[in-house]
This record gives C-alpha cells, structure tokens and sequence, in this order.
C-alpha cells in the first residue's frame, strides 16, 4: 500500500505536466506573498511608525510645558488635551506625583513593570472598554513626577488582523485557483500528448496506416503532430518501397540462380570431358558476374531512395557533368550513325552556370543511363539532344530521342525494377534497372521527372525525359569557382 | 618482383590473391588479423599493401591504415571491402588510402590498380615527352604523331591516349579509365569505354604497324609495343 502510493507520488513529481503547473503556483504564490507584503508593510508599518512619533512628539510637547510652567502646567496641558476631542480614544496620559498618586490623566494606574525606560514599550493597559494592548512611554520629570504617555493600540491591532486575515483568504483563493489550474493544464497536456501516444502505439502494434487527427487550431503540438504524421508518410512509403522491392528481387535474383544450379548439376553428372567443364565454369562465372552488377544496381538504387547519401553533397556544375556524359557517349553515338547534341544554358559565362547540389557521380550516372537508353532504343539513325535550362528555382535537364518512345499502357510501370519495355529482345542489352535507378538518384537530388512522347501524334513519338532539380542556394565565392572547374590533368 | 603484403582474414580470398600475385612473379604474404597485418606493416618495407576492411575481432583496416599513415609510411595501400557506397570510398581514401576496390572484384582488375600505385610510388620526374614505338606524344604541345605523320586528336582522345601512353605496358580495366579519362566513378552501361578505345585505335593504330592498343580480354586495355597477353582471367 505505502509503496503504491509513493510510486505514484514520484510519478506525479515526475510528470512534466506537474512541474511545470507546480513552477506556475510557486510563481503565482510567490507573487501574491510579495504583493501582501508590501501592502502590509505600507498599511501596518506604517502606522506603527506613525504612533511612535506621535507619542514621543506629546511627551516633548508636554515636557516642555513642565520646563514652561511646572508640573500644574503639565497637568493641565494633559486635561486640555484629554477633553479636546483629538484622539480621545486613543492618547493615554498619566501624571503621576512622587508618591505615586495620579494628577493628571486617563489611565487608572500604573501598569506593573512600567519603570523610567526611554523606550515606547507595549503594555496591557485598562481602558473603560476593557484590558487594550497600548504602547507607553514613561520619562521622570525632573521634580520626580512621572509622566507617560501612550497610545491605544486597539484599533491597529483589529486593523493588522484584519489585514492579516485578507492576505490568508487571497493566499488560499490563489492557491485553489492554482491547483485547478494545474489540473485543468494537466488534463489538456494528456489530452494533446495522448492522441499522440494512441497513435504511435498503434503504428507500433503493426498499422503503419494511422495518422494522428489534427484539430483546427495551429499551436506547438498540431505542428508536432504534422511532422510526425509526415514521419509516418515516409516510413510508410518506405516499407511499401521495400515490400515491392523484395518481391521483385526475389523473382530476378532466384531465377539466374535456378539457372547457375541447374548448369552446375548437370555438370556434375558422369563423363563430362574437361572442356565442357571449363564452358560451365566459365558461363556459371559471367551469370554470376552479372547478378553481381544486379546486385550493385539494386542496392545503390536502395541507398538512393532511402537518401543515405545526401552527406556526401556538395556544388555540382550541371552543364559540366552533361557535357562529359555528352563527349563519352559521342563514340558510341558515331558508330551507329546517331546524332548526340547538347544544348547547353550556359556556353561561355560562368556566372550563368547551373549549379545544382548533389552528388556528381551519381548525376553523371544518371545522365549516361538516360543517354544509353535514348541511343539503344532510337537505335541506328537515332537523333538525341539534351538541352539544360533554367525555369524559376529549378534547373531543367530535357532528354529527347527520336526513337518508338513508350506504349501508353507501359507508361506507369517504367522505372519499376526490372521492368523493360517492348520492343525489346535480347539483342537490346540492359536489365531493366536503368530508369528505376535513375529516378531513384533524382528524387534523392530532391528533383522530380517526367516522361513524355517527344513528337506525340507521330509514328515514332519518341521519348522526352524531363527531369528538374533544385539549384543550389547562394552565389559562387571565387575560392569555390576555382574548383569547381576539372582539373586539366588526371591522377596517374 | 613486388613484396606484397596482403591483410584479409577470409582464407579463401587471401589464398585467391596471394596466388595471383605468386603467377605475377611477386611475393606475396598473407597476415589474418589486424594486428599482425600492422606489425607487419609497419616494420618491413612492401611495394603494395591489399587490406581488407572487415578483420578479426571487429577491428576496421581503416585504423590500421590510419595507424600506418601516422607513422609516416608512405606504402601505397589498395583497400579491399565488400562496403561499396560512395561514402565509404570517400572515407577509405581519406583515411590513407590509394585505392579502393569493392568486393567481388577480378583479380585482373586488383592486379591492374596494383601494378598503377606501384608503379606511381616508383615513378620518377614528370616527362613531357612519351613515346611508344614509332608514337610520340608531346604532354606541353599536346601534338601526336607517328610514323612522322601527325595526328588530330580532340582533347578528351588526348586525355585517353595520355593516359594510356603514361601507363603503357599495365593493364588498364574500364573503370580506372572512366577514372583517370572523365573524372567520374560510376558504372557505365553497355560499353562505351569500348567504343571509345575503338575510335581512338581508328585514328592512331590503323594503318601502322605493330598494333599498339591491346584488348586484354575479361581485364581491359593495354598499350605497349609487344602484344603478349599476361592474361589475368
């Protein structure tokens, strides 16, 4: 029992929601301490000091009267006094002789313990209404008479109580107001956080599908709530990325296997002469040298669309990157007869260079994937050009062949691994990854592509390729332009 | 004959390179572990260091390469791993290395890489003018003859010819070309580093005599006077 209860104290003291009300009502409490205090002082103290002087002015006053005119003068000026109506609740006076009997004044007698102090000290003194606190000053006059004066201190007393009891009931009001405040705030914050955990509990229990709902008002937590949900986009695409991926690997992947162990056991069947082993050895070893290139391929177009490489990111000149593609390409275009032209933005003024960020490896890659494709499928003949613009805040890279383009019916499914369209046979090298991989490194880039018939209408509508990309941000500091240009001479 | 100390702890691959390199005519040494590897290393002197990333007892032959470069040794070191991002090359080479081979790889391709950085560490002062047979090619000029006739070349051919004239006699695969030509590193579909040498042989192999440019099957391209096949298949 006791352990329960202090495990839930401590989970109390540990709630966030908790501290931060509990710091609130220190500060609300705090601030109210401080308020009464300073009213008190100016009230109360106040007063106090007010009554002390007034007390110490009397006793001069009436000191004087003795110096002026005796102890019948002092006597006198205490019966003025007493029935002038200033006060009359209030002043305490007393003259008392040598011997101890009063002749002046409206204090019955001395209360005990009053001796010649120079200090107003604070006396239960009867009054008609009763026993009353008073503050009393006692001086021996120099005939030996006593004389003190005081003050009634009733009144100020009722005053500080009441005072007193004000401040007692505006602390307790603020502390209640403070602990429905906290309350209120507590049951909020679960409110808010608790959509959130509901949500992520079901995501963890296995439905990547779930979304936390997003109520009207734009506050901190509706933005948390937006970038989780985003979060959830993205994983969600991500799982559905690798469910079809593995689907398609294991039909790619299986199959040249099946292929390289059925080779291998039939091999291994009785009289097999050493030639037709090394012709098994040998074709086992291209299969697995080309699964191998599937391999890689796949698994840098994984890295690519999970965006592991954006670190390696820097300023790439984009014009640079599809002029070498352009120059290595250009022997394979002449053999067979195809014109590869491009147009570039920026012939001669650097400070019109396009630069994009990004990798530029892998945005060669993807412009020699899109250049072979253009040349392999165009085939003999073929006219390509790319030509790079720039169009607002993006940089267009257009690839344009003259070839048979794509059915419309395979439109959707090109870029999907493994998928090559027709015509194409066995005579048209590739193994279908080309585009998914080059769509993969531009939406890594942060670009978007489209595909669309160059010459729609036509017989041979041909293929346009149209990818955009971010430009970098910024201007070129001349340090980095040096750089930024190929060295002339190559590493040995 | 190279010493070559080879750092890989899987038995079969070391066996596969260690006898590569025993055909080559070099002397190759095989250390399992890391820690061996760097003793090793670090106090005898080899011609080519082939370390593989992933050793014994979690350690990464990046350290050790580290290590090494620390004590200020020079070795030419070709880093084996079966990590193939762009962003562990770039950190294989930032850490000391030369060179940077991902597995499964053809032995012809590590022995080609292997022959480039030795080759480099023993080279001498730069030379402006090179020439193979009756070709010559003048670095400063960048003009091309043989046989007394010049010859036009654009300036990405030149580059290739360069290259090839620099390192004549080794063997060059496709990707070192793609490298050391056009500055990029990625894998070139179909085969137009092919179609490239092709064109450059049009313009200064046909019509001369010996045949300079050698296709060395299942490695890559060799210049060199003598057209005998080393054969690293």
């Amino acid at each position: 029992m006791k352990t329960s209860l202090q495990h839930s104290l401590r989970g109390l003291w540990h709630s966030v929601a908790f501290r931060l009300a509990l710091n609130y009502a220190l500060l609300a409490a705090f601030t109210a301490f401080v308020l009464v205090a300073v009213f008190y002082l100016q009230t109360v103290g106040t007063l106090k000091v007010v009554t002390e002087r007034q007390i110490a002015f009397d006793m001069q006053r009436l000191e004087s009267q003795f110096a002026f005119g005796g102890r019948q003068a002092v006597a006198d000026a205490i019966t003025r006094a007493i029935t002038d109506g200033k006060d009359s609740d209030s002043e305490i006076y007393l003259l008392l002789d040598t011997a101890g009997t009063p002749l002046a004044g409206n204090m019955r007698q001395l209360p005990q313990g009053l001796n010649h102090h120079h200090r107003i000290t604070e006396f239960l003194v009867q009054r008609p209404s009763g026993e009353a606190p008073g503050q009393l000053l006692m001086h021996i006059l120099p005939d030996g008479s006593r004389l003190v004066v005081g003050r009634d201190m009733q009144d100020q007393e009722r005053l500080e109580s009441l005072v007193g009891q004000a401040s007692q009931a505006a602390g307790l009001a603020a502390l209640l107001l403070v602990v429905i405040g906290t309350y209120i705030f507590r049951l909020e914050l679960q409110r808010r956080i608790g959509a959130i955990r509901r949500t992520t509990a079901r995501v963890s229990a296995g439905d990547i599908t779930q979304r936390i709902s997003q109520p009207e008002q734009d506050d901190e937590f509706s933005r948390l709530n937006g970038d989780i949900n985003q979060m959830l986009d993205r994983m969600e695409d991500l799982m559905q990325g690798v469910r079809h991926v593995s689907n398609t690997i294991a039909h790619n992947l299986r199959t040249p296997l099946t292929r390289i162990l059925a080779r291998l056991r039939t091999a291994q069947g009785p009289q097999r002469t050493s030639q037709e082993l090394r012709e098994v050895i040998s074709a086992t070893q291209q299969e697995i040298e080309d699964l191998n290139i599937v391999f890689e391929k796949l698994l840098q177009i994984a890295e690519a669309e999970s965006g592991a490489r954006r670190q390696g990111f820097s300023d790439v000149l984009l014009d640079t990157v599809v002029a070498d593609v352009v120059d290595l390409y250009g022997a394979v275009a002449e053999e067979q007869d195809a014109t590869l032209v491009f147009d570039a933005a920026s012939p001669a003024n650097p400070l019109h260079d396009i630069r994009v960020t990004g990798d530029s490896d892998l945005l060669a890659g993807a412009v020699a994937n899109l250049v072979d494709n253009a040349l392999k499928y165009a085939g003999a003949g073929a006219a390509v050009r790319l030509r790079t613009f720039i169009e607002g805040d993006h940089a267009v890279l257009l690839v344009q062949d003259d070839g048979p383009g794509i059915a419309p019916e395979d439109r959707a499914r090109v870029g999907t691994r493994f998928f090559r369209r027709s015509p194409h046979s066995s005579d048209v090298p590739g193994y279908g990854l080309g585009l998914s991989s080059v769509f993969a490194i531009i939406h890594l880039h942060g670009g978007t592509h489209t595909l669309e018939p160059a010459t729609p209408g036509t017989a041979r509508p041909g293929l346009r390729v149209r990818i955009t990309l971010p430009l970098a941000l910024g201007p070129v500091p001349d340090s980095a332009r040096a750089s930024l240009v190929r060295p002339s001479s190559f590493p040995s | 004959m190279w010493r070559c100390l080879i750092i890989e702890d899987d038995a079969d691959n070391a066996r596969y390179i260690a006898e590569g390199f025993r055909e080559m005519g070099h002397s190759p040494v095989v250390c399992r572990d890391g820690l061996e590897g760097l003793t090793r290393a670090t106090s005898e002197s080899w011609d080519i260091i082939i370390l593989d990333r992933m050793l014994p007892n979690e350690v990464d032959g990046l350290s050790i390469l580290a290590s090494l470069r620390g004590l200020g040794r020079k070795t030419p070191v070709l880093v084996l791993s079966a990590l193939s991002s762009l962003d562990e090359r770039v950190r294989g080479l930032k850490a000391g290395g030369d060179d940077y081979l991902t597995k499964p790889f053809a032995f012809s391709e590590l022995a080609a890489r292997a022959e480039a950085l030795v080759r480099r560490a023993q080279a001498g002062p730069e030379t402006r003018q090179l020439q193979v047979a009756d070709l010559k090619i003048n670095l400063l000029t960048r003009s091309v003859e043989r046989g007394g006739k010049s010859i036009a070349l654009q300036p990405r051919e030149f580059r290739l010819l360069s290259y090839l004239m620099t390192h004549h006699g080794q063997v060059l695969t496709r990707t070192m070309l793609l490298e050391a030509v056009w500055d990029y590193n990625f894998d070139p579909q179909t085969n137009v580093i092919d179609v490239q040498i092709n064109r450059l042989r049009k313009k200064i192999d046909h019509g001369f005599e010996p045949a300079l440019i050698h296709t060395i099957r299942g490695s890559g391209y060799r210049l060199s006077a003598d057209s005998g096949n080393d054969g690293f298949d």
